[in-house]
């Protein structure tokens, strides 16, 4: 029988109530199902692979040895030497510097990139342009969005000696103020940072605020996702950096930094910062730093019990809906078929074989089904993306990967529609072994 | 189409029912054959056999020149399809598929023509009986005399050789009675064999032949 001649005998029963009520149960479950998928995926995706993406995933702090005092050139150099070790420097060239960009500005938010060094071992992935660069020039992101992702609602709380700023946490990124990258190559961006500026405690008045101002010529764009970079994140060179750094008002003062200066003036250092080719390697360099009496500390640990508790919790709920699901697959298929028997009667009388009744039902599970991943997965993404570019515009900014798992969502389409098929074909052939008179008779 | 020795033991927990007991008959084509009984004489058990709808425990039937003792399911379901058109007393007819669908039923499943060809044919066959203007109303917009005969235009949509009718008329009124013998008489005029299942004596009327049966065994025709 071909396919259309099933259609014409499905046409007048696919909406009946007994099916619009399967269709709206499935929808829930489903709805439910991609929700805890997300969760699961978006902690794995976040929390685990920045381990691999980022750079902090492969930074490692390394401290002098017991009884040394300080980290000298030679002890660099033997770390430099260990196999996978791309960059090995102050802890100066850590974080980074917030420089203003007023060219940029919009009405909405004033325009702000994030500075750091293009160090060894920080592995972009160049969309254009390529990862060297020179004194004065700058690689940025080709989705740029220099601006705040946070609408400010300020709610004062005031108790007897000071005031709070509560952040209303309403979220958005505007898509006309995002920038392609690649419009900025061969551009002069014109930056400008705090240097210093006087307080008055008593008005709280800032005043005699200066400027250090420098242009910097975009020479290339990159791929924020791939190092989980946030979308205002810029790289410069390792000189440009640290002459920021050391001018820059937000650092200046702090006697960390102040000692950090210090040691790389004399490149004596209490702790130095290695950055690894790849995250894969860290074992390897945590063995090598053993052997050599080095004592050491990861820059970014996985906390075990978040990752246990976001992988098994939702995969423990995907799992309990799955058996759910199968209940009600095999419930409602039980009873429709029951109420169908006359029907098969009918059809093996009029001289249809079991197989071609058999495809015709299984078809019309298909077609609910098929009907209900959509419904759901429509209501998923409409829900998924609201909430995404609302609620969560500042993760994304921050470079947070908050993508829909279309990789388990694709796994659980083809196991629940396996086991639908299998669930009713199992139900109707038993049924179907009967005779047409038994059928008639319904003696079954 | 012939029945050789055949019987039908039906077993319930202790005891065996001989709902027929060597049943030997041999239908021509081109006739009209009236099955007369009390209840529990063994006559839908006869055009149950007839028509494929149960196997005999014992003996031979012969259809087509064919043993369907030896046929497997594929084949019995291709004799029901191609050969035999079934008529049954409730009409069994799809409540949720209109008058054309439901002719249109048996067809679908005919490999020869195209879908177009199918529906124009039920079409046809709707008129033949009358039905030209209800083609499109479901069976409980349908009068019991109007869905029995929904129900021939669809045993006679695979021009079957052999027709079975299990009282049709049962449910109906003397009037309606009269048209559905009307209709199934005129099959004979194409060369087909009739089998007519019927507690009615207006079947007397209509049939070449009638056959009485009673405890499961021939034991009259006319």
């Amino acid at each position: 029988m071909k396919i259309e001649e099933h259609f014409y005998l499905l046409k007048r029963r696919i909406f009946k109530k007994n099916n619009i009520i399967f269709i709206t149960i499935l929808v829930i479950l489903l709805f439910v199902m991609f929700l805890s998928l997300t969760v699961m995926t978006l902690y794995r995706t976040n929390e685990i692979a920045s381990s691999n993406k980022k750079t902090d995933g492969k930074t490692i702090y390394v401290y002098p040895p017991l009884k040394q005092d300080k980290l000298t050139t030679e002890d660099l150099d033997k770390i430099k030497s260990i196999d996978h070790v791309s960059f090995v420097g102050g802890k100066i060239y850590f974080g980074g510097v917030s420089l203003s960009v007023d060219e940029l500005n919009k009405p909405f938010s004033e325009a702000e990139i994030f500075v750091q060094p293009l160090l060894e071992g920080i592995n972009l992935k160049m969309v254009k342009g390529n990862q060297e660069i020179s004194n004065g020039e700058m690689i940025c992101p080709v989705n740029f969005y220099p601006y705040e992702a946070y609408s400010f609602d300020d709610e004062y709380i005031e108790d007897e000696e000071e005031t709070e700023e509560v952040f209303n946490m309403k979220k958005k990124i505007i898509k006309s103020a995002k920038i392609n990258g690649r419009d900025l190559i061969g551009k002069n961006l014109k930056t400008k940072h705090i240097t210093s500026y006087d307080y008055n405690d008593e008005t709280g008045e800032e005043s005699n605020i200066k400027y250090n101002y420098q242009d910097f010529k975009v020479v290339g764009t990159y791929d924020t996702s791939y190092t989980m970079d946030s979308l205002y994140n810029c790289y410069i060179s390792k000189d440009d950096y640290l002459k920021l750094v050391l001018s820059d008002f937000e650092h200046k003062g702090y006697i960390e930094y102040e000692h950090l200066q210090e040691q790389e003036l004399n490149k004596e250092y209490n702790e130095v910062m290695i950055i690894l080719d790849e995250y894969k390697n860290m074992n390897y360099v945590h063995q090598k730093l053993d052997k050599l009496k080095y004592v050491y500390e990861d820059e970014k640990e996985v906390n075990q019990g978040d990752k246990l508790f976001f992988t098994y919790v939702p995969m423990f709920i995907t799992i309990i809906i799955i058996l759910v699901a199968i209940n009600i697959i095999y419930n409602f298929n039980s009873k429709k078929i029951k109420g169908r028997v006359s029907n098969y009667a009918l059809l093996k009388s009029l001289g249809y074989d079991n197989k071609t009744i058999e495809i015709n039902e299984i078809l019309e599970n298909v077609i609910c089904y098929l009907i209900s991943f959509v419904i759901s997965l429509s209501i998923f993404i409409t829900c998924f993306v609201m909430f995404k570019n609302n609620y969560l515009a500042g993760y994304v900014v921050e470079g947070m990967l908050i993508n829909i798992p279309a990789l388990a969502i694709g796994t659980i389409f083809v196991i629940v529609l396996c086991l639908l098929i299998v669930i009713n074909n199992k139900l109707v052939a038993k049924k179907l072994k009967h005779s047409v008179l038994e059928l008639l008779r319904k003696e079954i | 189409m012939e029945l050789k020795n055949v019987s039908k033991i039906y077993k319930l927990k202790d005891e065996e029912i001989n709902a027929l007991s060597d049943f030997s008959y041999k239908f021509e084509m081109g006739k009209m054959y009236g099955v007369k009984g009390h209840s529990g004489s063994g006559k839908s058990t006869l055009i149950n056999i007839l028509g494929l709808l149960e196997m005999p425990t014992k003996g031979t039937y012969i259809i087509d020149k064919r043993d369907v003792s030896k046929l497997n399911s594929k084949e019995l379901a291709d004799l029901r399809l191609n050969t035999i058109g079934f008529v049954f007393q409730d009409f069994y007819l799809d409540e949720n598929m209109t008058a054309l669908e439901n002719v249109m039923l048996p067809l679908l499943i005919n490999k020869s023509l195209s879908f177009k060809e199918k529906e124009e044919k039920a079409q046809k066959l709707l008129t033949d009986v009358g039905l030209v203007n209800r083609i499109k109303h479901f069976p409980k917009e349908l009068s019991g005399g109007e869905c029995q005969r929904v129900a021939i235009a669809r045993a006679l949509a695979n021009n079957p050789k052999i027709i079975l009718a299990d009282e049709p008329t049962g449910n109906l009124d003397e009037e309606n009675e009269k048209i559905i013998f009307e209709q199934l008489k005129k099959l004979i005029k194409e060369g087909k064999c009739v089998i007519v299942v019927s507690h009615s004596d207006e079947i007397n009327n209509y049939a070449d032949e009638i056959l009485k049966i009673s405890k499961g065994k021939l034991v009259d025709k006319k």
